[in-house]
């Protein structure tokens, strides 16, 4: 699961940025409007946390500049003005949440849960298929019960592919998802890590489709 | 004494100048007449004397001869003050006397002491006229003439009198007549100056009336046609009233912004002190919370002072109900939203778009986060059949079929800051903000126990008909 946050003051950048890592995302930062949509706009984010007070740009009209250019990721709106004036005004403009300032960096963690939930269509915070169990709300996956350790990348590889279950998730797909704009590329680890996952979940629910990329079965055909 | 009325002074001083001519003209005007009397009795006592002089002369034997008669009956009226005498100036005749042609008969044979040729001279040797005490010490006016009758040497002197009474009366009549004409005349002048006043001042009473709607919050501007003497002031004050409110708006937009970019750094304050059980972390938190507090305050209180300035706005309701029920079906898709009732879209709110979107935000929010599967919102405009209070109220009801509140958590609901359920997310606020509201625009909330199962908030808004 990949996040833009595009915040200008650095300290909150910083903060949630770290509180987003620690939930296991791949997070890029942008720090003023014009950048944040030029980011916004070439990389694929399954969701962005979006200022509305920017320099260079508001966040409104970054919002309303993709929205117009057919980026659909759900995007959460961070904002002072607490009037609902404004918060319609920051809706109407495409934004699917908003988070009024002051706010606990939690609160912003459990919306973008939920925003990323909605748009893939999961109701719940806890994602099952067969005998795995993912708590996208702890960052933890058992198996059967039994708790599994996995590195970060593990865990992002796992979410987003349950996230998508049914579907089949390309190899480029994945690194575009599972890591940030600065890292050297390369398709073929993707390959090595899904080899471990399978191992550490000891199911084969992981199913490659040959020259396409990845499928996990969705939770109604898992049983 | 300060005279701060402009009607007053003029009125002060148009009073001041009617008494002074008046009384001038009452004066001047009862001088002349009186002289013109005066001069007119003098004519009249003067004709007597001719008269007089003409009908009575002197024998050989030095005794006066003669039937004198002045036709006028007051000088047989005893002590009339119509009287005259012929009198020789020679002792020696006098003596002879006790002839009834020396007096008339008005007299009484009283004498009448005249004053010496020395203290009034007789004019060419001749004639004189002067004032004079009568008999009883009537004011008397008096002509008399010394003339010779008979053989030559011997003088008479022909005293004619009149009593001044007539004269006095005459006059006083006459000033009497004046002064009740130049009361009227004054009055009447006064009452004039007063209504030309009156109907002069009448556009600086407008413009009095016009300030007071500015200041009763009834208008934002000084209305109406004004006269050019006072046009430039009421354009200049309207100017003022203008500058007055830009820097009022700049003033409370700063403050806006001040408030909200503070924000963030207390955003950051709170996060950074997140670690638990440690005490410098608390204090930050504890401070961050108390400059959040303020914020809020002066955030609510540029609100409110806001909205004194908007008595001019009228919002259409169905266009917010559906922008607000859009933004509210993206933010719950999982919600049903159900709008009812007038949708005509000829409900007008007399208020401002942002108040109307700020209580049907906070109510919607509320509805949605406790509803479980719907929410319902209706609009009914000013029902004819209800003669109270509500009868020009928009009312607009926002369900949900939500676990819905019992009848003595419903009364502390709308207790400032009271938040009934802990456990769901969000400031708690929303129904006290919505009341303040409300009821800044005199309105009405009410909660009830909706047919969805949940609760039901009933709000009433002024309407523009």
């Amino acid at each position: 699961m990949r996040i833009l946050v595009v915040e200008d003051d650095k300290d909150l950048n910083r903060q949630l940025v770290e509180a987003l890592t620690e939930a296991g995302y791949v997070v890029d930062t942008a720090y003023d409007g014009e950048e944040g949509h030029f980011l916004g706009d070439t990389e694929p984010y399954d969701a962005v946390i979006l200022d509305i007070g920017l320099p260079e740009m508001d966040g409104i009209s970054v919002l309303e500049a993709w929205r117009r250019e057919k980026r659909k990721m759900p995007v959460l709106i961070l904002t002072a003005r607490d009037r609902w004036s404004d918060k319609v005004s920051g809706i109407d403009a495409g934004a699917d949440d908003y988070v009024t300032k002051p706010f606990h960096v939690e609160e912003v963690l459990a919306r973008i849960r939920a925003l990323i939930r909605r748009s893939v269509g999961i109701a719940s915070s806890e994602i099952e298929i067969g005998p795995i169990r993912l708590d996208t709300k702890l960052s933890r996956v058992s198996v059967d019960g039994k708790n599994i350790k996995l590195t970060a990348l593990e865990f992002r590889l796992l979410s987003y592919i349950m996230h998508h279950q049914g579907k089949v998730v390309s190899r480029t797909e994945l690194v575009e998802h599972l890591y940030d704009q600065d890292f050297d590329r390369d398709s073929n680890t993707i390959e090595v890590f899904v080899g471990r996952l399978r191992k550490k979940l000891a199911t084969d629910l992981i199913e490659t489709v040959r020259g396409l990329g990845y499928r996990i079965q969705s939770a109604d055909n898992a049983d | 004494m300060r005279i701060n009325s402009l009607a007053t002074r003029f009125l002060a001083i148009s009073a001041l100048w009617s008494i002074i001519a008046l009384v001038v003209t009452a004066l001047l005007l009862t001088t002349l007449y009186k002289n013109n009397a005066q001069k007119n009795f003098e004519g009249l006592l003067s004709a007597h004397l001719y008269n007089l002089m003409g009908a009575v002369d002197r024998d050989e034997a030095g005794v006066l001869v003669g039937s004198p008669n002045l036709g006028d009956p007051h000088f047989q009226q005893p002590f009339s003050g119509w009287y005259w005498s012929v009198l020789p100036l020679d002792k020696a005749v006098q003596s002879k006397g006790g002839n009834h042609l020396v007096r008339s008969p008005s007299m009484g044979g009283e004498n009448l002491n005249t004053p010496d040729a020395g203290k009034v001279a007789f004019k060419d040797g001749f004639l004189r006229t002067f004032q004079m005490a009568g008999i009883q010490g009537e004011s008397l006016t008096a002509v008399e003439a010394q003339i010779f009758l008979g053989e030559g040497d011997h003088l008479y002197r022909f005293l004619v009198t009149g009593n001044n009474a007539a004269l006095d009366l005459e006059t006083s009549e006459f000033t009497k007549n004046l002064v009740i004409f130049l009361a009227l005349f004054g009055l009447g002048m006064v009452i004039s100056t007063f209504v030309i006043i009156k109907f002069g001042l009448r556009p600086l009473n407008r413009a009095k009336g016009a300030l007071n709607a500015i200041r009763n919050g009834e208008a934002e501007r000084l209305e109406g046609e004004f006269p050019d003497e006072i046009a430039p002031l009421i354009s200049e004050m309207n100017a003022l009233i203008d500058a007055n409110k830009t820097v009022l708006e700049r003033a409370r937009t700063q403050v806006g912004n001040l408030a909200h970019a503070l924000k963030t750094p207390i955003s950051v304050l709170k996060n950074e002190a997140r670690a638990p059980g440690d005490d410098l972390a608390q204090l930050v938190d504890e401070q961050a919370d108390n400059m959040q507090e303020h914020v809020q305050r002066y955030l609510d209180r540029a609100r409110i002072a806001a909205q004194v300035g908007s008595i001019n706005a009228r919002t259409p309701v169905l266009p917010v109900v559906e922008r607000m029920l859009r933004v509210m079906q993206r933010l719950n898709p999982q919600l049903q939203y159900e709008q009812i009732g007038d949708d005509s879209g000829a409900l007008i709110f007399r208020g401002e778009q942002q108040d109307l979107e700020e209580v049907l935000g906070n109510l919607i929010e509320n509805a949605s986060r406790f509803a479980s599967e719907q929410v319902r919102i209706s609009i009914s405009g000013p029902s004819q059949t209800d003669a109270k209070s509500k009868s020009s109220m928009i009312e607009l009801a926002i369900e949900d079929d939500g676990p819905g509140l019992s009848k003595s958590q419903q009364s502390e609901a709308l207790k400032r800051g009271r938040r009934l359920d802990e456990s769901k997310p969000g400031s708690g606020l929303g129904l006290s903000i919505v009341d303040d509201i409300v009821h800044e625009y005199a309105g009405q909330v009410e909660l009830s126990k909706s047919q969805l199962g949940g609760l039901k908030v009933s709000i009433y808004l002024p309407s523009i008909k």
